[in-house]
């Protein structure tokens, strides 16, 4: 089969194409035909710098979101069958219930291959089937940026109709919190770097928009947007940078989900990590900051199945061929997009 | 002036005299203490002040019991969210226990003679906190309690379960509520669970009460091992000398066989911010009750930018801030307290002229629980 390897891609921006045997599945695992993936900002990380495993082997396969089709049953494997649609999460041993940190060491296009390739064998138990009306492309964008805003909306973040929400610049996360939120009935605010993509995130579902250049204390536009009150639930997939700013945008009882934790700023720049001054918001405001690591098997089942129930169509910005991989990582780099890069294979 | 107050010193403790007929006559003056200029002498000044008379609503209360907090000492040294100068004209210390003297107008929710306490934030009765409601709190914003009279609003009073005497009910809206609202109702501890505390101060030893009562594993932290071996008296578990133990997060990790801990009271402030989040197990909850840069000594340092927050999103972990609690929450507390038959450790009774000492042996840090002040 085909895969990409991670390779020089620290140095070079590119993944090396290679020839692999095509792998056989074991008692209880599942052989994948992988129909789409497609880069998230985690990827980007992993393979530039690592993240908390260090530095990625050369010939890892990246990237960390798929959707395929079954093409082989391992032994004992008996609740798929060939031609079944299917996905999954990328720490796959998080099936239901409470997550443990032992679960990250088994996370795929991080300490496992990833899924830039035409073949993989994962685990049977880890396996969802993808309902009829969603397709290989929509659910091939869901893994991580899709379940991880799932988890800090609907899952963790719980938020409730007539709420107000907050994200932070235009991402993955960010369009599919948008999505979430409105399917739930929440008021949205988004803040971006750019007039324009306020305007695309608006046409998804957005009512509101800040632009944190012109306001760079964007926590005051969002105070004058709820007549004082603050945000409900801050999206903060930026990290430590923003953190006073999240704190500040809060009313009384706020939840802060934590999904990025480098000390990066609203659009993405690295900036030396200085201490948070407004903590002390924690207590006077009864805030709650909650970490979200993407979410499990069960909570993926749940989205898929309010997706279905309530038509929600994942945004693409742009749709790329498995041979155009390199191609796909340099056009979701530059950060022109909004919504996700899909490969299709 | 002396006549007077010495008649009321006198006065037994359950006061049934005093409630059975009126008030002494003329008695139209009490003595309060103000904070003064605290933050410079570390001494409070004794004033007479009017007598106050309950309005529609409100009931006279003859305050029995108070004491000083981390907190009072902040408030009188800072100002804290007021200015320095707003809080010398003020009456300090938020704790508060006594009984009802007088009813206004209206007053339906309790009856001469009851033995009463309320949070300080008096505003927060039920469900969920709003900010608005700190505009209104006693020892900052409004006198607190250490004074001989209060008129207090009535919907904000609790009665106070007969098995608990006026002095214990007092060591209670702070420190003690605190705790309850860190360990049982936001930090909804289970049995089997491990807590840790940071530091011997009023919470910590309140919620070693607290989570030993749910039946969880308590380990405490000190820079003393004899504060230690009190707290295992009290019913800590285990204790780490945080002192011959900097890293005491990797102490938590060997008392735990790896795992950590479930529940980590940090009332310290972000100093202790990575410690508490490198010591919590996966689906840990970081209870934050102090936000100023202090470490686990009390001393300010430098605030430096926390780095193990990406723990949060590795072990799935919560940091909520404690902002005391509710009247509701403090109604479930003292019927548990009934229920299990918990009493606050208290390490020192002081009486109301001997003030400044009770301050000056609270600020040496060397005594373990409440220090009360019988009114």
């Amino acid at each position: 089969m085909r895969a990409f390897e991670v390779g020089e891609f620290a140095t070079t921006r590119q993944v090396t194409m290679v020839e692999r045997p095509d792998p056989v599945p074991g008692p209880g695992e599942v052989l994948v035909r992988i129909r789409a993936t497609g880069p998230n900002a985690r990827d980007f990380q992993i393979m530039s710098t690592g993240i908390w495993a260090g530095p990625p082997s050369k010939h890892l396969v990246p990237l960390c979101d798929m959707a395929g089709e079954v093409a082989a049953l391992g032994k004992g494997v008996t609740n798929f069958a060939e031609g079944d649609r299917v996905t999954m999460t990328h720490y796959w041993q998080w099936l239901d219930g409470a997550w443990d940190e032992n679960m990250k060491r088994e996370d795929h296009a991080q300490t496992l291959d990833g899924f830039l390739r035409e073949l993989a064998v994962v685990r049977a138990e880890a396996l969802i089937r993808i309902p009829d009306p969603i397709s290989f492309e929509a659910a091939g964008t869901l893994p991580s940026a899709g379940l991880t805003a799932w988890q800090a909306v609907v899952e963790t973040g719980r938020v409730q109709s007539g709420e107000t929400l907050v994200t932070i610049g235009t991402g993955g996360v960010s369009v599919f919190a948008v999505q979430w939120a409105k399917m739930i009935g929440a008021r949205v605010i988004v803040t971006s770097s750019s007039d324009e993509k306020i305007e695309r995130m608006k046409a998804i579902g957005a009512d509101e928009g800040i632009n944190y250049r012109t306001h760079p204390k964007w926590y005051e536009q969002v105070l004058a947007l709820t007549r004082g009150k603050g945000a409900n639930i801050v999206i903060n997939n930026v990290g430590m940078a923003e953190l006073d700013n999240c704190l500040e945008a809060c009313a009384s009882g706020g939840r802060i989900m934590f999904v990025g934790a480098s000390p990066v700023t609203a659009d993405r720049q690295l900036v030396a990590p200085e201490a948070p001054r407004r903590l002390g918001l924690l207590i006077i405001r009864d805030l709650t900051i909650k970490g979200i690591v993407v979410g499990s098997r069960k909570m993926f089942e749940n989205m898929l199945n309010k997706m279905a129930e309530h038509a929600i169509h994942p945004v693409i910005d742009r749709t790329f061929a498995f041979e155009e991989a390199n191609e796909a990582l340099t056009y979701a780099a530059k950060g022109d997009k909004i919504g996700k890069v899909v490969i299709r294979l | 002036m002396i006549g007077q107050v010495g008649a009321r010193e006198q006065a037994p403790f359950d006061l049934k005299a005093v409630i059975g007929g009126s008030r002494p006559k003329g008695h139209e003056s009490m003595r309060v203490f103000e904070v003064g200029d605290f933050a410079t002498t570390g001494r409070l000044r004794m004033v007479e002040r009017s007598d106050p008379a309950p309005g529609p609503g409100e009931v006279l209360v003859r305050i029995r019991s108070t004491g000083p907090n981390a907190r009072d000492f902040h408030i009188m040294k800072t100002g804290m969210m007021g200015s320095p100068a707003a809080i010398a004209a003020h009456i300090p210390m938020c704790d508060l226990a006594g009984e009802v003297l007088e009813l206004g107008v209206g007053v339906t929710q309790v009856a001469l003679g009851d033995r009463v306490t309320m949070p300080h934030y008096r505003l927060w009765l039920d469900g969920n906190w709003d900010e608005s409601m700190k505009n209104v709190d006693h020892a900052q914003t409004i006198d607190g309690f250490l004074r001989e009279l209060a008129a207090l609003p009535a919907e904000a009073l609790i009665r106070i379960p007969d098995p608990i005497s006026l002095e214990d009910a007092g060591t209670l809206p702070s420190a003690g509520l605190t705790a309850w609202n860190a360990v049982i109702e936001a930090g909804n501890i289970q049995p089997g669970e491990t807590l840790v505390t940071i530091g011997t101060g009023g919470v910590s030893v309140f919620a070693a009460q607290w989570g030993k009562m749910m039946g969880a594993r308590v380990i405490v932290t000190s820079s003393s091992d004899e504060k230690i071996a009190r707290m295992k008296e009290i019913g800590a578990d285990d204790g780490i000398n945080y002192r011959t133990h900097p890293d005491w997060h990797k102490a938590v990790m060997e008392l735990t066989g790896g795992k950590g801990a479930n529940l980590v009271l940090n009332n310290v402030g972000m100093a202790e911010l990575d410690s508490c989040l490198e010591s919590c197990t996966s689906g840990g909850r970081i209870m934050s009750i102090g936000a100023s840069p202090v470490n686990k000594g009390r001393t300010w340092i430098n605030a430096s930018a926390p780095k193990r927050l990406g723990l949060l999103i590795l072990r799935d972990l919560t940091l909520k801030g404690v902002i005391v609690g509710s009247r509701r929450m403090f109604v479930n507390m003292l019927d548990a307290m009934v229920e299990h038959n918990v009493r606050p450790v208290i390490d020192r009774y002081f009486n109301f002229d001997n003030v400044n000492e009770a301050l000056d042996y609270a600020a040496m840090g060397y005594k373990l629980g409440k220090i009360v002040i019988r009114v």
